[in-house]
């Protein structure tokens, strides 16, 4: 064999680097925001935690070989994030009314149906499972095979928890409405 | 099946329905609350990073002192000089090493080419191994390079060399001239060892000129500085990628004038605002501090471009965004604009188009699935005339990402020989001799 014959992972992994990097940053940033902001209850921790998340994903690039999702890949990796915050901060919900979670626009927006402070502290609420399902199927948007993927469950038994999940939730935030 | 599990279904079917933006109207409470939820969410934007307009300053040249004083030294090394010699035994000093060192470096060379007719630009392409079929398309295509990639080691040194010496000699033999790019290696990452002006740097220098010693036609210094990765993930610096390219360069000229020393090609990109200066810098910034540093330790400045899926004429319509990466000539004279001051030509040294015709490409590289090779191979050619015939930059070489197949779907999917030995994007580039 040719002594500069590169290794072909290594230079997939290398290839990934330049050409794709920010092209996935522009893809999934979004998502794995709004996955990492109903875990952190906290828009700064979470915009934080999307940074680490894929500064990690680059250092750990040659640990993706494209087998399977990287959105999958992506959301664990925020999500180890997310446990490794809590287990520094001991962080507490911060919905504090001086520092508005979301610009008043936002809040305008979606006031008429759902806020987003009513969610957050409803899927607190739920149980853990029902609760993650959401986060990664609706707010993270990622599809139904993925879901499962990341939390280790079938894709059935991923349908069945998103139902149930937003069922609690609905019945959830009837209790956060109904309170003062 | 039972209600419960229909409804999951019927939930998820809407779910995705919904989301892809179909007409589907939500066909229980629960899909309601799901339809509100991924509204709720697509109002959730993270906020824009705030752009960098300027490079943070690290501080250059620690080692060497002020910037100042580098750039003097540099253009007038007798100002600083220490203990004055007198006049005479400079003058005896210099016509005596002039005389030798030709003796104890001489390089070999390529022979020159036969072919009458050429190509409108110097064009090559990097190669695996010498191959001579890889070697006989790209001879008939009008090509002149072959490049090769080395990895620079920390250790075992003379092995390195040793087999550079093969490389060189086999294809001067071959009648093609050798760029060399000397890259980070993963043994040397291996070692972790620190690569850093204080560390490593004074080696890497002495390594580029022995292989310059050995006949190497060009040699490029290092590869991607604007990356963490490229550094043993300490921070990207361009101030000391400058150091490097400065010592790299006295070191390369002091063996061989005629090797060309090609600058880095910092990996195009935009992402340095979502992952901080301290793992990447956007190339364009990278660009700036390096002429702001003093990078004419070079004849040419290095680009690469390997992101395109239009003709390299166009500069707007990407289906992607329109971020100046994405096209051709837009990537090119963001690069040059910061040395249009000194003058250094571009040169393109991994130029590309990801075909992925009848392969299915990894996620990542998805964006390429609807290239074809045909269009590989006329917007390569294109690419080669519209950078000989540029007039705001001045463009010297043009160096294809990959000529032969590895293996690899993406490394082949950039292969101008495709796998069943073809090579449309050859008998193109051959249209364009004069």
């Amino acid at each position: 064999m040719d002594e500069h014959q590169p290794d072909e992972g290594a230079a997939l992994a290398t290839r990934a680097n330049p050409a794709t990097f920010a092209q996935v940053y522009r893809q999934y940033a979004q998502h794995i925001f709004r996955y990492l902001l109903t875990k952190v209850s906290n828009r700064q921790d979470a915009q934080d935690l999307t940074a680490q998340t894929f500064a990690a994903a680059l250092q750990k690039f040659d640990g993706y070989r494209a087998e399977g999702s990287l959105a999958a890949w992506l959301t664990v990796i925020a999500r180890n994030h997310a446990v490794n915050h809590y287990r520094r901060s001991r962080h507490e919900i911060a919905l504090d009314d001086e520092m508005p979670l979301f610009a008043p626009a936002t809040e305008e927006i979606v006031g008429q149906r759902l806020r987003m402070a009513n969610v957050l502290a409803a899927l607190e609420r739920l149980p853990e499972d029902r609760a993650e399902v959401i986060r990664l199927r609706i707010f993270g948007e990622l599809s139904t095979a993925e879901t499962a993927q990341v939390m280790g469950k079938s894709e059935a038994a991923v349908k069945m928890l998103l139902l149930r999940a937003l069922r609690d939730l609905r019945q959830s935030l009837k209790l956060e409405e109904s309170e003062p | 099946m039972n209600q419960e599990h229909q409804q999951a279904d019927a939930l998820d079917a809407f779910l995705d329905a919904y989301r892809a933006g179909e007409p589907v109207t939500p066909p229980t409470v629960e899909a309601q609350l799901a339809a509100d939820l991924v509204d709720l969410a697509s109002s959730l934007q993270l906020a824009e990073p705030k752009p960098q307009p300027r490079p943070p300053t690290p501080p250059p040249f620690t080692r060497l002192g002020e910037k100042e004083a580098f750039m003097i030294a540099k253009r007038h090394p007798q100002a600083v000089s220490s203990p004055a010699l007198p006049l005479i035994a400079v003058v005896l000093l210099i016509l005596f090493l002039g005389a030798l060192l030709p003796l104890v470096n001489q390089p070999t060379s390529a022979p020159p080419v036969q072919d009458q007719t050429r190509l409108p630009i110097p064009v090559g392409g990097r190669l695996s191994s010498v191959d001579p079929t890889a070697l006989n398309l790209m001879r008939d295509a009008g090509m002149e390079w072959a490049v090769f990639q080395v990895e620079y080691a920390q250790t075992d040194s003379e092995a390195l060399i040793e087999s550079t010496r093969a490389l060189i000699n086999s294809v001067h033999q071959q009648g093609f001239r050798v760029w060399i790019t000397l890259s980070q290696g993963r043994s040397t990452a291996a070692t972790g060892e620190l690569f850093t002006p204080e560390e490593g740097f004074d080696h890497y220098a002495e390594m580029a000129g022995q292989i310059a010693a050995l006949g190497a036609d060009a040699l490029q210094v290092w590869s991607e500085p604007n990356l963490s990765v490229s550094w043993l993930n300490q921070h990207p610096d361009p101030a000391n990628y400058v150091e490097l390219l400065r010592v790299s360069y006295e070191a390369i000229k002091t063996a061989n004038p005629a090797t060309l020393v090609i600058s880095a090609a910092p990996a195009p990109t935009s992402a340095q605002a979502a992952f901080g200066s301290d793992q990447i810098w956007n190339d364009d910034l990278f660009y700036q501090a390096m002429a702001s540093f003093g990078a004419d330790y070079a004849d040419c400045i290095g680009v690469n471009y390997l992101e395109g899926v239009l003709d390299p004429q166009q500069t707007e319509g990407d289906p992607r965004d329109n971020y100046p990466t994405r096209y051709f000539v837009p990537m090119i004279q963001r690069a040059a604009t910061p040395f249009r001051e000194s003058g250094l030509p571009v040169c393109l040294s991994e130029y590309g188009y990801l075909a992925g015709e009848g392969e299915t490409l990894p996620q990542l590289f998805e964006w390429a699935n609807d290239t074809t090779v045909a269009q590989q191979a006329e917007w390569l050619a294109q690419g080669i005339q519209t950078a000989a015939e540029l007039s705001s930059v001045r463009v010297q070489m043009v160096m294809l990402y990959r000529v032969d197949p590895t293996g690899d779907i993406v490394e082949d999917g950039y292969a101008i020989i495709r796998e069943d030995g073809s090579c449309p994007a050859c008998d193109a580039i051959a249209a364009l001799k004069q």
